[in-house]
C-alpha cells in the first residue's frame, strides 16, 4: 500500500527485507488465522498486514508528500526499512507481532503506534 | 633460575599448584565487544525546497548516541527533528544480560525426546531475560507453549545461518519477569536425538518507542543486530544422528569431547577417560558410566544426553 501518482513504485527493498516481509506475514497468519480455522477465507483482506513505503526505485529521501518536506518516511532511503500499519491489528496481538518482527530480521524496530499508527521496521 | 625450578618442584610436591576442577561449571553465554558511538559522518536533512531559488534548504540533525546506564545497557539516541526540537529514542542493548543455559533430555511415552532448557539469568545481569533462541537440525520439532510467550521460527541471518532456529520471545506482560538471579524453563519435543547446537538470548525488551519521525539513518546504522545477542552452545535435535554408522557416531563424539571441556561440561580427568574409551570403541562401558559421572558432578546433563543418545543404539 502507499503508492501515489508521484511515487507509483514504493516497495523497493534489499533482499533481506524482501525475504523477511512475507515470512512475517506468514507467521502472523498462522498464529491468528490457522489453516482451516476460518473457512474458505483464511485471513480477511481487512485483517492482513499492510506494508507501506519501503524505498523508492533509486533510493534517496522518501519525501512522501512529493514536496521535499519532512514526511514521516524521510529515512526510507536504502531499502532496509518498511512500515507496518498498526490500525487494523487488535492490540492484544501487538506483542506477538513485534516478537515476529524480531524473529525475521528486524530486532531493532521502532514502535510508532502511538504517534503514527505503525511500526517502523529496519532489516539487519 | 635454579631457585625458581626448585621452588616449582616444592610447590608441586606440596600440591599447591592450581588444581584441576573436580566438578563441572558451565560457561556463561559469550558476548561480542560492541561499542556504540555517535555517527561521525552523516547527511544533512532536507527541510524543504526554497520557492524562490528552487534549492533545497538543509539543516544539521546532529545525531548522537549517549550512554544512559551501562549496567542495564540503555542508550539515548538523540537528534534534531524537522521541527527544530531535540528528539530522543531510548535503545536497549540486548547483551545487558549474563546467563548460563543448561539442557537435559528425557523420552516420553511415544519415544520422542523431550528437551528441557533452563536459562539462568545470573545475578550480575543488568536486565531481565527477553528471549531464548535455539538451533536445531530437524524437520520434526514441537515447542511446548507458554502463556505470554510467543514461540516461532527465525529467519536465517548473518549470525544464525546454519540449520533452523526457533525462538521463545517473552512478552513484557509475562509474570513473574525473569529478573537477574532467576531462571526460566523452555521445552521442545522431537523425534531427533540430541547433538550439539547453538543458542542465543536477548536481554530486556526489543524495539524502541518512536517519537513521530524517523531517526536519521546514520543513527539507526549504529545499532547492532543479532551479533549483539549473547551466544553459546547447548544440545538440540539433530536428524542426521539417526542415520550415522557406529564409527561415525564414535567419531562425532570424539570430535566433541574437547568442546565439552571448553564449555565446562566435563572435568579434565573425566574427559581423559572418555577420550580413551570412546576411541577404543568401548561404547557400552561409556554408556554405563555416564550416570555415575553425572551424579558425581564430573559431567553435565548435556553430556549425559548426548552420550546416551549416541551410544545406546
Amino acid at each position: 500500500m502507499g503508492a501515489t501518482t508521484t511515487h507509483p513504485v514504493n516497495h523497493y527493498g534489499t533482499a533481506t527485507a524482501l525475504t523477511n516481509l512475507p515470512l512475517i506475514a506468514n507467521d502472523y497468519k498462522s498464529q491468528f488465522y490457522p489453516d482451516g480455522g476460518n473457512g474458505s477465507t483464511p485471513i480477511p483482506d481487512a485483517d492482513k498486514l499492510r506494508y507501506n513505503d519501503m524505498s523508492l526505485v533509486v533510493g534517496g529521501k522518501f519525501e512522501i508528500a512529493a514536496d521535499w518536506g519532512n514526511g514521516s518516511h524521510a529515512e526510507h532511503r536504502v531499502g532496509i526499512n518498511c512500515d507496518v500499519f498498526s490500525g487494523n491489528i487488535p492490540g492484544n496481538r501487538w506483542q506477538t507481532l513485534t516478537q515476529i518482527f524480531a524473529n525475521h530480521g528486524s530486532p531493532n524496530y521502532n514502535d510508532e503506534t502511538a504517534t503514527a499508527s505503525h511500526w517502523h521496521l529496519r532489516f539487519q | 633460575m635454579w631457585f625458581l625450578l626448585i621452588l616449582a618442584f616444592i610447590v608441586q610436591g606440596l600440591g599447591l599448584q592450581q588444581p584441576a576442577s573436580s566438578t563441572v561449571k558451565r560457561l556463561p553465554l559469550q558476548k561480542k565487544k560492541i561499542v556504540l558511538k555517535s555517527p561521525t559522518s552523516y547527511a544533512k536533512r532536507i527541510l524543504r525546497v526554497d520557492e524562490k531559488t528552487g534549492e533545497p534548504v538543509e539543516y544539521d540533525p546532529k545525531p548522537r548516541v549517549m550512554l544512559l546506564d551501562a549496567k542495564s545497557g540503555k542508550y539515548a539516541l538523540k537528534w534534531i527533528g524537522y521541527d527544530g526540537q531535540e528528539k530522543t529514542v531510548v535503545y536497549q542493548r540486548p547483551d545487558a544480560i549474563d546467563a548460563v543455559v543448561s539442557a537435559s533430555v528425557s523420552r516420553n511415552a511415544a519415544g520422542k525426546y523431550l528437551y528441557t532448557y533452563i536459562v539462568h539469568n545470573l545475578a550480575s545481569s543488568g536486565e531481565q531475560l527477553g528471549g531464548f533462541a535455539v538451533q536445531n537440525f530437524t524437520s520434526d520439532l514441537k515447542p511446548l507453549q507458554i502463556s505470554d510467550v510467543y514461540v516461532g521460527p527465525m529467519s536465517k541471518n548473518s549470525e544464525m545461518m546454519e540449520g533452523n532456529w526457533i525462538r521463545f520471545g517473552i512478552f513484557t506482560t509475562f509474570t513473574p519477569p525473569v529478573n537477574p538471579g532467576t531462571r526460566m524453563e523452555f521445552r521442545i519435543e522431537s523425534s531427533a536425538p540430541p547433538g550439539m547446537v547453538e543458542c542465543r538470548i536477548n536481554g530486556g525488551a526489543l524495539g524502541m518507542k518512536g517519537v513521530g519521525e524517523d531517526m536519521p539513518q546514520e543513527l539507526e546504522n549504529v545499532l547492532p543486530g543479532y551479533e549483539a545477542w549473547p551466544s553459546g552452545y547447548t544440545i538440540g535435535p539433530v536428524d542426521n544422528l539417526l542415520t550415522l554408522s557406529t564409527t561415525e557416531r564414535k567419531n562425532y563424539l570424539v570430535k566433541l569431547l574437547p568442546k565439552f571441556k571448553e564449555l565446562g561440561w566435563i572435568t579434565t580427568d573425566t574427559l581423559r577417560w572418555y577420550q580413551q574409551n570412546v576411541t577404543r570403541d568401548e561404547l557400552g562401558e561409556v554408556y554405563n558410566r555416564v550416570g555415575r559421572d553425572f551424579s558425581e558432578g564430573s559431567i553435565t546433563s548435556e553430556v549425559v544426553a548426548m552420550i546416551r543418545a549416541i551410544t545406546n543404539r
